[in-house]
């Protein structure tokens, strides 16, 4: 039985009222109701899987009917949205321990956005998603201020950014109303499919500058590093799992939706194959990807490193998408599922480490892992992921749009995704070294695991990373069909990887679990068959030719890659976001002079305006009318 | 019995009442500040009985001294009139509960009367079919404006009412000698009676006079560069008074321009410099806006912002236009009335204008803060508020017959709404995000002037979660502008 879309979209809107008037019963019916209700979306969500509706009328309005519509892409997305929000629901009700007053429109706002963001992915017209689209930015702004003193300057940086992405693609949006008098995607679709060249191309530029605010790919990322990096824990996770992905969703609506590759070739020349808009898209995606890299590198803050970090990883998915084939597009889709998973299980147990520590400075963390061994296990699964290394999830993805660009054979982009990769090997060992390797340091003695209600998510999303990891099939069947809907021709997969097709290599997650398996108990071998090493106590230990003791710090975690940010520093030095702040600073002193001049609060002066408005007029009025 | 779907009863109640304050208040006392409430309550409800006339005739017209037009004066009524008519009787109400709690320096018994006088003035400007009376009303709106503005008696407030009077007298004058030239011209006054003979005068007969009728109006109407008085008149005024001339006065002035425009002087190369007019005032009104640390300026220059915006969909010259020009009328109406009775609230707590003495302010009033909230995002546009809807429709509205031209200004009125979220965006963060230097000692507003806060939010509220009536409403009411039903129903209702 389905219940209606309208019923799925309202759930969270009505849960999220529901919170706020419960919380001011008590704080147990609060978390009881969010929890609910956000647990209901999940499983209406579920109600889907594998259901395809075109068109729901919900309204209509200036003559452009409103429509909520599913398929299986949204239904990935839906996935995302609904699972990430119910397991941050469950991570926050121990982790936001604050005045409570305020917690009450924390979860209102939490479920907003998820419905939001529902409403985004469900839209099956332009009104429709350009409003859940600025509902989405304006309720996600309240959550990035609730991190405190900081976040409300990267709120602020947030939400103006958001307001002028959302107007570029307020631009389009009118422009295609006027020729197709109906904003519903089929018939943006057929008026794409004979417009001229000009109108397409200027029209999915404005609306993908829209989307890539949102996505954070450069060079319109810098309000991420610091909204996601000040938002409170269980935030951060929301915004760089499934805020920014709203943007790649957009970006495929308007990419195989409205254009298809095609018509896109028809319309514009070709690189590598490649229509031109594309193409501009990957290299974007690209230097995201490795640009990116670099910063997370050098960042000392743990957040911020995974901010960043969010920054490059979604460029996978861009370029992903941008690749125009299905490969490439089921790669950065899939990417697109994995990244929620394991940047939201990092981003939890980043926060977890917060919620114990205190701290997110990764120079005075180090040694916690055997305090917190269900955080650490999270972690490094996570990381695992992220690095793109077999047999987790991230790996599968990657693999996939490797592949597609070696199909492509556009070998820059190709090395440059590889960059993204191995950069990504130091940033996370960076991560996990510098929270739980190493020297304990003497204050977080005391430190102790998290409770079970912020482990349950760990545990989650830690299983998700081996299953989509081990059984990429799983996403595909969604994908694919998903992909078929939008007339794009399937790709051949089974349970546990791709068979081998023509040029395209074969990918078998089960043959390189035997391996590394094999690899394992060989390793397991070699370690029981050698003598056995000693177990060795901290301090049992000499440095430098002294005895260590418990107030020396012997293990160094600031300025981990010194020796590489000194080589990449030019490349750090460029910042995208002093040009924005000089002209911003520039403009403002340019309006603040002259309006100062005009609004002199002189009487002499504004009655001359009078005079000039009027002898102006009458000039113009005896010259016939002709000044234009 | 009598008739209460009466125009005349519009502008007769309040006068009505005026002069009722001004007698009564030697034995009255303090009671006379129970009155306005009474004028406007009646005001509302004929307004409101009005809605069906009108929808069903499309014109209701009535006419005084059993002379017929055009030698008597007469009240005309259309859909565009009568939504107006029905903000300024609803302000005018809601505020006069404000009043009650809010208004405690003396004189009293004077500034209900003017307070009384105001209104009637603006309602009388929206409704009145003939030319002189717009010239009445508008003097009568303005002298009653001087007289409020200044009073507070402080140096600020002296001296905003003072250019307000002299800049007004001089529009009043300009208005009077656009008005001359015209009767001179036709031999008349009724508007629908001008309209009728204007078609025979030559291009300098008609647009003479009309460049002196639209820059009295404009120096009422906040058009750059002729709104200099108003961004020191609205903080000056007490904040009930700020909500009248912001939320309909300026509105009213901008109807008078779009009114006569379209009916008298049907010259369509005239609206690109409206364009070029309304552009001008967009940005400078909103920019200014940006820079502001007074919070009653800050609003004051966003009104001026906002009459840009619809005075831009006014100038498109399409029924879509009009129609986002409406909505976007109404829009502006409830929010900056409502912001200001707000801030009026959260200036009596706070003790100061500045925003930076609002640091805080918002955790400790929540209901008022949280009403601010709601009129700055329909202001700025955001969804689902009704200010989102009316900007969807201006957009598209203006994108419509797209040029250059057009898009360029297009992106102009989005770069300014990104600007109006800034300052918006900035003064809601301070108040409810940064951490205060001290503990503030400021309490929730008092209920007197939460109500009419409440009153006017829940209007907005449900409005933006309805659209549809309001929508199809001002559609109606801009096609009646386009296809100059005024004057057809005007003709054959006896209106001439």
């Amino acid at each position: 039985m389905n219940i209606s879309l309208e019923l799925l979209l309202a759930t969270p809107f009505i849960g999220g009222l529901l919170t706020f008037i419960g919380g001011k019963v008590h704080r147990w019916v609060r978390f009881t109701v969010a929890f609910v209700f956000s647990f209901l979306t999940l499983v209406e969500a579920f109600l889907y899987y594998n259901s395809t509706i075109k068109g729901v009328e919900w309204g209509s309005l200036f003559g452009s009917k409103l429509i909520l519509q599913t398929n299986s892409i949204t239904w990935l997305f839906m996935f995302i949205v609904t699972g990430i929000s119910l397991l941050i629901i469950l991570f926050s009700i121990s982790d936001m321990e604050e005045d409570h007053q305020k917690l009450d429109s924390y979860y209102m706002q939490l479920l907003f956005v998820e419905g939001a963001m529902l409403g985004i992915v469900l839209a099956g017209d332009l009104i429709t998603f350009f409003m859940f689209w600025e509902i989405m930015s304006w309720t996600s702004y309240f959550l990035i201020v609730h991190g405190g003193k900081k976040s409300v300057a990267a709120g602020y940086k947030y939400i103006i950014m958001s307001i002028l992405g959302a107007y570029a693609m307020f631009i389009a949006i009118a422009m295609i109303f006027a020729r197709a008098h109906s904003l519903v995607y089929a018939d943006v679709a057929v008026l794409f499919s004979h417009s001229s060249a000009t109108f397409v191309i200027w029209t999915t530029a404005l609306l993908c500058i829209g989307f890539f605010v949102k996505a954070a790919v450069m060079p319109l990322h810098t309000w991420l590093p610091d909204a996601h990096s000040e938002a409170p824990s269980p935030v951060s996770p929301l915004l760089s799992g499934v805020l920014i992905k709203m943007g790649a969703y957009g970006l495929f609506v308007v990419l195989y939706g409205f254009l298809s590759v095609n018509i896109a070739k028809n319309l514009m020349p070709s690189v590598f194959s490649t229509p031109i808009l594309l193409y501009i898209i990957q290299w974007l995606a690209a230097l995201s990807i490795v640009l990116a890299t670099f910063l997370a590198i050098v960042q000392e803050d743990a957040k911020r490193l995974l901010a960043y970090s969010s920054v490059s990883q979604i460029g996978y998915v861009v370029l992903g998408i941008a690749t125009g084939t299905s490969l490439g597009i089921a790669g950065g889709l899939f990417h697109a599922l994995n990244h929620a998973i394991f940047k939201s299980l990092l981003f939890l147990a980043v926060g977890a480490v917060i919620y114990r520590t205190g701290t997110r400075n990764m120079s005075e963390l180090g040694g916690l892992v055997k305090k917190m061994p269900v955080t650490f296990v999270a972690l490094l699964l996570g990381i695992i992921a992220l690095a793109g290394v077999p047999p987790l999830n991230g790996f599968v993805s990657k693999w996939m749009i490797y592949e597609s660009l070696l199909q492509k054979r556009e070998v820059f982009l190709l090395i440059m995704a590889f960059i993204g990769s191995t950069g990504a090997f130091l940033y996370v060992y960076r991560l996990i070294h510098s929270l739980f390797l190493g020297q304990l340091p003497k204050k977080y003695e005391n430190v102790k695991e998290v409770p079970v209600l912020m482990q349950i998510p760990l545990w989650v999303l830690s299983v998700l990373t081996i299953v989509f990891g081990m059984m990429p099939g799983l996403a595909m069947n969604v994908i694919v069909k998903g992909m078929t809907s939008f007339g794009l021709a399937p790709i051949k997969y089974n349970l546990f990887g791709f068979p081998s097709n023509g040029m395209m290599g074969s990918l078998q997650t089960i043959n390189i679990a035997v391996i590394l398996m094999i690899a394992f108990v060989a390793v397991l071998i070699f370690f029981f068959l050698f003598p056995k090493t000693r177990n060795v106590k901290q301090f049992d230990n000499y440095a430098s030719g002294q005895v260590v003791t418990e107030d020396l710090k012997y293990n160094y975690s600031y300025g981990f890659y010194m020796s590489f940010s000194r080589v990449i520093k030019p490349i750090l030095n460029l910042s995208i976001e002093k040009v924005y702040n000089y002209w911003i600073d520039a403009a403002k002193i340019f309006g603040d002079y002259y309006m100062r001049r005009i609004y002199t609060g002189n009487l002499e002066t504004y009655n001359s305006y009078i005079v000039i408005i009027v002898v102006i007029a009458a000039v113009a009025i005896l010259a016939g009318g002709k000044l234009w | 019995m009598v008739n209460l779907s009466n125009p005349i009863l519009l502008i007769a109640i309040p006068l009505f009442f005026t002069f009722l304050i001004a007698l009564s208040s030697s034995f009255l006392k303090g009671g006379v500040k129970y009155l306005p409430i009474i004028a406007f309550g009646l005001n509302l409800a004929v307004a409101l009985l009005l809605i069906p006339d009108v929808i069903k005739n499309g014109l209701v017209i009535s006419t005084t001294a059993g002379f017929k037009p055009p030698f008597a004066i007469d009240m005309a009524v259309d859909r565009l009139g009568l939504f107006l008519a029905l903000i300024a009787s609803l302000l005018g109400f809601v505020v006069s509960i404000y009043n009650i709690y809010y208004i405690e320096e003396e004189p009293q018994e004077k500034f209900y009367a003017l307070f009384t006088l105001l209104v009637a003035g603006v309602t009388w400007m929206i409704i009145t079919g003939d030319i002189f009376n717009l010239f009445v009303a508008f003097e009568v709106t303005s002298i009653a404006a001087f007289g409020l503005v200044g009073y507070h008696r402080d140096k600020g407030a002296i001296e905003a009412g003072f250019k307000y009077l002299v800049m007004g007298s001089i529009g009043g004058s300009f208005l009077l000698v656009g008005i001359i030239m015209l009767y001179a011209a036709t031999g008349t006054l009724n508007i629908v009676d001008i309209a009728q003979k204007t078609a025979n005068l030559t291009f300098h007969q008609k647009l003479l006079p009309y460049t002196f009728i639209f820059v009295g109006l404009g120096i009422e109407g906040a058009l750059f560069p002729l709104n200099a008085w108003l961004p020191d008149a609205h903080p000056a005024a007490p904040s009930s008074v700020s909500s009248i001339l912001s939320g309909i006065m300026t509105t009213a002035a901008i109807y008078a321009i779009i009114r006569l425009t379209n009916t008298i002087f049907d010259y369509n190369q005239i609206y690109p410099f409206l364009i070029a007019f309304a552009l001008l005032t967009l940005i400078f009104g909103e920019v200014a806006a940006f820079f502001q640390k007074d919070i009653k300026r800050m609003l004051a220059y966003s009104t001026i912002g906002q009459t840009g915006l619809f005075f831009f969909a006014f100038s498109l010259h399409t029924t879509n236009g009009l129609q986002g020009a409406f909505m976007q009328m109404v829009n502006h109406s409830l929010s900056k009335g409502m912001l200001f009775l707000v801030v009026g609230g959260m200036i009596l707590q706070v003790g100061s204008r500045n925003i930076d003495d609002f640091i805080g302010a918002g955790r400790k009033m929540k209901v008022s803060s949280f009403f601010l909230a709601i009129g700055a995002f329909s202001l700025m546009g955001l969804p689902p508020f009704f200010g989102f809807w009316s900007k969807l429709k201006i957009i598209f509205a203006a994108l419509q017959n797209a040029n250059a031209f057009m898009v360029i200004s297009v992106v102009i009125i989005l770069l300014m709404s990104v600007i109006e979220g800034a300052y918006f965006f900035k003064l809601l963060q301070l108040m409810f995000f940064k951490e205060p230097a001290k503990d503030v000692a400021v309490q929730e507003a008092s209920y007197g002037i939460l109500v009419p806060v409440f009153i006017l939010g829940s209007i907005l509220l449900i409005i933006s979660f309805y659209p549809a009536p309001i929508i199809n409403f001002m559609h109606s009411a801009a096609a009646d502008l386009v296809n100059k039903n005024y004057i057809t129903l005007a003709l054959k209702l006896g209106g001439l």
